[in-house]
């Protein structure tokens, strides 16, 4: 440029227009259209989303973990059966119990349970794996938790236990020493209970006002497949038919069956209200309680028909317990009430007011020894299935099916809040006392040898 | 001397010179305030165990051999040199004794901003790189003209890239909406790509146009919280605009003129020119192995303001009984180059390690996977993992060997 003259010489302002051109172009060519920022990044995460956040690099290629141990209900069909196949004695009572030590008090919501002690979680980042003996086995803390956040309940195989933040994080730690397997960060929160199938972990994610399952393998948190959206509420719980190979899950008012592999919809039934808790399968039947104080039967071979429905006095505390041979189901009520109503018709057997006071609200069922058929007149068609449940305040009764007889009262050293964990011939309870310690209490034969204080049984 | 002399004489009579001295002793003041502010950065990174060296130096450890009470006699020649000569230069008539309070406070400033490459940042690079020029080549209201105009699109230039034009920055620093924030980054590109030629061209329309557009941006910039690279925007443009001012003066006045003294060359102007853009050149050249050459350049590269880099780290402390997820607070880095430098994160780690173990006795080390995205590219690639960041004698070089492998037999 001839730096003397003022006039701009025609050849340095074609140059200037060339220079302002390409400036022009190397913008749009940088941000084709000026796209939204979402777009840019959703355009970027979609190159590469795959390698995106799973740690580490080098994580187990392969691994037999067996099945979930204790699951939710005690089965994957959430009966509320324990041990089928084995008998017990009645003869039981409160042998030891170890306090759990804990810098603040655990707000406990979910428990998983292995055969060496619970893992913990709740209103709180921590998770905490416990030894049945009280002896803190591992702790793992997350780096936060919103104060209206808890924890998911922990899931627990062979040898992983499997811990996950709503936030959408889910990492899987070795279950005796606490270590991390792998972790993986997904990119949308976790809305719903995540549980195991087979050799996989399905994780419910949030998919706008849906939901999405991804699967993962187990060995090493890798994605296997993840569905379109699901019409599925946040908070809604599994179970299993097992007769029909259908998972069935509750949502809000709505019981939907899907096809594992797939999960395609095989059906769905739109209830009057809500759901409590989870739904019960016994061969191709489906049991709900709902929160307005009802209770179902669908035929889940029948895309989900409503074979009976009946009125109950109060609406269900807790998921319904499937007694066999009785065909009976069994339940809490919000006030306190034990009701037994007849599976196949649908009517009221027998209520009884057993003032349950406890934390826990749901009963279980598990059989007993032939003698106690005999001494407390049961019948032996019923194989001893007996009725299991918190009762009063702090303690565990067992119930007679037919007229809820009462077999036995055990009393614990606090409300029992998580449990039973049956183990050859020991029942572990979490339970909590009134100043909020928490203890595991081991429930025997009376005949074990007892290092528990005697005023603590004298309550 | 006489080359000292030859570079004093063309300050003295020139009034926009004078100020521009003065203007360049402030920015220099106002990068040791920003230092002192933040807990006298130079001498804190001086002091660590580990110092992280510029690119065109492949050891540092040399930097150390100055004690830590000399480092600090320097630091403070340079804060009260430049002081000082911003006062002579903007009170006085003695442009000599300015000069050389700035020639000093360079040399102070310079060996201070080397010891660390956590020093370094645009508003440092462009003090410093005009500063020298100033002082030592000839033909100053050429050279600093075509300098300052390069400055200002080479600033435009490092923000051609989707992470600037996505709009992001003004998203987050202003919370402005998106297509809002877009259309601010790509004006922002334009003016100072266009706006800084502009400032070459005689024609008063073009001069002053580019001129007032780069002024509103610049104050616009003061707004957004960038104070710093602003007011030295700004006084840049008051530079030029008295510099035009005393041109046409100069040429109204052509007949008085003494020739006595020829106008300097501008071969050494334009060498150095030349040299600033080869650097900034380099950046959207392909990626070739380094060099010499290329890491001495790159120290002339002006920096993007946003970085085109995304890291996510994940950090683990491992206690004797807990494991727990943390967060590590990343150490000062002014450059967004050196957010995702995996350097600095091992860095942070092993600080962290340090502190851990001494406040807790249960506590046993850090497991940690730093990923880096390229997000012009989209890709990624793990810059490390280690299952044991705290061992005794893990090295930088080691971490990346050091894997983090899991498996089920634990």
């Amino acid at each position: 440029m001839d730096y003397e003259s003022r006039h701009v010489k025609w050849y340095w302002l074609i140059l200037f227009l060339a220079y302002c051109t390409l400036t022009g172009y190397l913008l749009f060519k940088n941000n084709p259209l000026l796209y939204s920022n979402s777009e840019l990044r959703a355009q970027i995460i979609g190159k590469d989303l795959g390698s995106l956040k799973i740690l580490p690099e080098n994580r187990p290629s392969t691994a037999d973990l067996g099945p979930e141990v204790f699951p939710a209900r005690h089965d994957l069909q959430r009966s509320g059966q324990i041990q089928p196949g084995r008998s017990f004695t009645w003869e039981l009572k409160e042998v030891q119990n170890f306090p759990i030590p804990a810098e603040d008090k655990l707000q406990i919501e979910g428990v998983a349970a292995d055969t060496h002690g619970f893992v913990l979680t709740g209103k709180s980042p921590w998770v905490t794996s416990v030894t049945f003996e009280g002896h803190i086995k591992w702790r793992y803390k997350f780096k936060t938790l919103a104060d209206d956040q808890s924890l998911f309940a922990p899931l627990v195989d062979k040898k992983l236990t499997y811990v996950f933040h709503p936030s959408g994080e889910a990492i899987a730690l070795s279950s005796a020493t606490g270590d991390i397997v792998w972790a993986l960060t997904l990119t949308d929160a976790i809305v719903a209970q995540p549980f195991l199938w087979q050799e996989q972990l399905i994780v419910p994610v949030r998919e706008g006002t849906s939901t999405k399952l991804i699967t993962l393998k187990r060995f090493n948190g890798d994605e296997v497949a993840r569905t379109k959206a699901i019409d599925l509420k946040p908070g809604f719980l599994s179970s299993y038919n097992s007769a029909l190979k259908l998972w069935i899950f509750t949502s809000d008012n709505k019981v939907v069956a899907l096809l594992p592999g797939d999960w395609k919809p095989a059906w769905a039934q739109t209830l009057t209200d809500p759901i409590r808790g989870f739904a019960i399968n016994n061969e191709t039947s489906v049991f709900v309680t709902t929160l307005g104080a009802k209770a179902y039967k669908l035929d889940a071979k029948n895309r989900g028909r409503v074979e009976w429905e009946m009125d109950l006095s109060k609406s269900a505390g807790g998921s319904i317990t499937y007694l066999p041979y009785t065909n009976r189901l069994n339940f809490l009520l919000t006030n306190g009430v034990m009701s037994t109503i007849d599976a196949k018709a649908g009517k009221l057997l027998w209520s009884y007011n057993i003032e349950n006071r406890n934390t826990m609200v749901e009963t279980w069922a598990q059989r007993l020894k032939g003698a106690a058929i005999e001494k407390y007149k049961m019948e032996w068609l019923h194989k001893g299935w007996t009725i299991w449940s918190p009762c009063a305040s702090k303690r565990v009764c067992i119930y007679a099916p037919n007229k809820g007889a009462l077999i036995r009262r055990i009393p614990l050293i606090g409300d029992p809040v998580a449990g039973p964990v049956q183990i050859e011939d020991t029942w572990y309870f979490l339970v909590k006392k009134t100043d909020g310690e928490l203890f595991i209490s081991h429930v025997a034969h009376e005949d074990t040898k007892s290092p528990v204080d005697s005023t603590e049984q004298n309550r | 001397m006489d080359f000292f002399k030859a570079n004093l004489w063309e300050i003295k009579k020139s009034g926009s010179l004078r100020i521009l001295g003065a203007l360049l002793a402030l920015f220099h003041v106002t990068q040791f305030y920003l230092w002192w502010d933040q807990g006298h950065l130079p001498l804190t990174f001086a002091q660590e165990d580990i110092p992280i060296c510029w690119s065109m130096f492949e050891s540092c450890e040399w930097l150390r051999a100055i004690p830590i009470g000399a480092l600090t006699s320097v630091y403070y020649t340079y804060g009260s040199f430049m002081a000082l000569a911003a006062l002579v230069f903007l009170l006085t008539e003695f442009a000599g004794i300015g000069y050389f309070f700035l020639c000093f406070g360079t040399i102070a400033g310079l060996v201070v901003y080397f010891q660390d490459f956590r020093l370094s940042s645009n508003e440092g690079f462009f003090a410093f790189f005009a500063t020298v020029a100033f002082l030592l080549v000839p033909a100053k209201h050429r050279l600093m003209r075509w300098l300052l105009a390069s400055l200002f699109v080479a600033s435009g230039l490092s923000l051609l890239s989707p992470a600037w034009l996505s709009g992001i920055w003004f998203v987050t620093h202003m919370a402005v909406p998106i297509k809002l924030g877009e259309w601010l980054a790509a004006v922002t590109v334009l003016v100072q790509m266009i706006g800084g030629v502009c400032l070459i061209f005689r024609d008063g329309r073009y001069f002053w146009a580019g001129w007032l557009s780069l002024f509103l941006l610049c104050i616009s910039q003061l707004y957004t919280g960038e104070l710093f690279l602003a007011s030295m925007g700004v006084g840049w443009l008051l530079y030029i605009g008295f510099d035009e001012f005393e041109l046409r003066k100069a040429e109204r006045e052509y007949l008085y003129q003494s020739f006595i003294r020829p106008e300097p060359s501008f071969l050494w102007g334009g060498i150095l020119l030349s040299s600033f853009w080869l650097a900034q050149v380099l950046m959207f050249l392909p990626y070739s192995p380094q060099s010499h050459l290329r890491s001495f350049l790159e120290t002339w590269t002006v920096t993007p303001k946003v970085n085109h880099q995304e890291c996510d780290q994940r950090t683990f402390a491992r206690f004797k009984e807990h494991t727990e997820e943390i967060d590590v607070k990343p150490q000062l880095a002014s450059s967004p180059q050196l957010s995702c430098n995996p350097y600095i994160f091992y860095l942070d780690l092993r600080g962290l390690c340090r502190k851990m173990k001494a406040r807790d006795p249960n506590f046993a080390t850090l497991m940690s996977s730093l990923l880096i995205r390229d997000i012009h590219t989209g890709k990624s690639y793990l810059a490390f993992e280690s299952k044991d960041v705290c061992a005794p004698n893990l090295s930088f070089s080691d971490i990346t060997e050091a894997r983090w492998t899991t498996n089920l037999d634990m």
